[in-house]
């Protein structure tokens, strides 16, 4: 009997407190981002993503990655990394753009030939409250001088790097741009890709 | 304020340390609490037992209401914690799979390793299983599982927001149901043939 007491006890505060949360005022949490937010999002490093990580989600056909290219269509047709949106800097705030956007599934990464316009595209998309913006490292350029065209590392550099490299090295295959060292195997254009492992959050469950 | 490591009130470097921690305090409850018996787990399905469904729903609707209070007085920013995302097709495959191992080994992979640790051998051949699947699986992802994995990929969606209703009533509505689910289960257990084990 005394047991069934403390139950039923137990019972009707877990209840208080969760009809409790309904009755509790409103609280206003979406609140205008201030100039001190965005200086310390601007100070904050982690917007950035490297271009191996880009390249490591797309080879394994990572569904949450989003690619925002914007540079203008000209220089989109000439050459843009694969499955990227093009969404030129000017038009970021249209309709069509904010359904590519303003959503809170994929992780959007913005690149352009340097960082100037993906960071302008970031520091707006900030502004409008999009959620998980990031943007490439360096662009297109960089995505070249490390993915398309990777220099090997000297002899007494880690082994990390050589890893790096062969990444790199096998990525330039997939993505076409192909290397001076792949000539011989050019038959096949997919050669054996050295995966890195993805950082992936540690799923929880019993 | 929270997440405390996010907001790197504590050094990330200390995630594993305090995962082992919490982890050792998980494995301990459980096996206080006597989840290290396959034959109290295998209870929930036959009716003699309910006290696995009732540590995992109070845990689970104490955190809820615990989790909100704390977003309410701005403790944590629910904004960036990490939520599962979901994979409708994989999602359902496996957790058919896992219901179907639960149910024949008589372990969840948490309550095996507890099992496994204090001797029994039924636990140390479904920890086997575990790792040899595991094998297997990781071997041929690219090959045959990656296309499944992928697919129909839905973000990390909450009930709440599919529902179109407000979280507060959601959880009300969630404690409610633990808590018909408690009374029904335990006059479930009068009726049913006691087992000893």
């Amino acid at each position: 009997m005394k047991m069934n007491l403390r139950y039923t006890l137990l019972s009707i505060i877990l209840l208080t407190l969760a009809f409790g949360f309904n009755i509790l005022p409103e609280k206003n949490f979406s609140k205008d981002l201030t100039a001190e937010d965005l200086l310390l999002a601007v100070l904050d490093d982690s917007r950035y993503i490297s271009s191996d990580d880009i390249a490591s989600m797309l080879l394994n056909n990572d569904p949450s990655l989003g690619l925002i290219d914007v540079r203008d269509s000209a220089q989109f047709n000439a050459f843009s990394l694969p499955g990227a949106v093009n969404i030129p800097l000017d038009s970021l705030l249209t309709e069509t753009a904010s359904y590519y956007l303003d959503q809170n599934i994929k992780i959007n990464v913005f690149y352009s030939n340097g960082s100037i316009y993906a960071s302008q595209a970031w520091l707006l998309s900030k502004r409008k409250g999009y959620k998980n913006v990031l943007i490439m490292r360096g662009g297109l350029n960089n995505w070249v001088e490390t993915i398309l065209q990777p220099t090997e590392p000297k002899p007494n550099e880690p082994s990390s790097a050589f890893d790096l490299y062969q990444f790199r090295k096998g990525a330039s295959q997939f993505f076409g741009g192909g290397s001076q060292v792949s000539s011989s195997s050019s038959t096949t254009k997919k050669a054996p890709i050295i995966r890195r492992k993805k950082k992936k959050s540690v799923a929880g469950g019993c | 304020m929270g997440p405390l490591i996010p907001n790197e009130i504590i050094d990330v470097n200390w995630n594993f340390l305090i995962a082992l921690i919490v982890g050792i305090g998980f494995g301990f409850i459980l096996e206080r609490a006597g989840f290290s018996s396959s034959r109290k787990l295998a209870g929930v399905f036959y009716g003699y037992d309910f006290v696995v469904l009732r540590v995992f729903f109070t845990a689970a609707v104490t955190a809820a209401i615990g989790l909100y209070y704390f977003s309410y007085f701005e403790w944590i920013d629910l904004s960036i914690i990490y939520i599962n995302p979901l994979y409708l097709k994989s999602n359902l495959i496996g957790g058919a799979i896992m219901g179907l191992g639960f149910i024949i080994g008589g372990f969840c992979p948490g309550t095996g390793v507890c099992a496994a640790m204090i001797g029994k051998i039924d636990a140390m051949v479904f920890l086997g299983g575990i790792f040899i699947g595991i094998f297997i699986f990781g071997e041929t992802y690219e090959l045959l599982w990656q296309k499944i994995h992928m697919d129909t990929f839905l973000g990390a969606p909450l009930v709440f927001d599919s529902l179109g209703i407000t979280s507060g009533l959601f959880i009300l509505g969630l404690t409610a149901a633990a808590l018909l689910a408690f009374y029904v289960t335990a006059k479930i257990v009068k009726k049913v043939k006691p087992v000893d084990y």
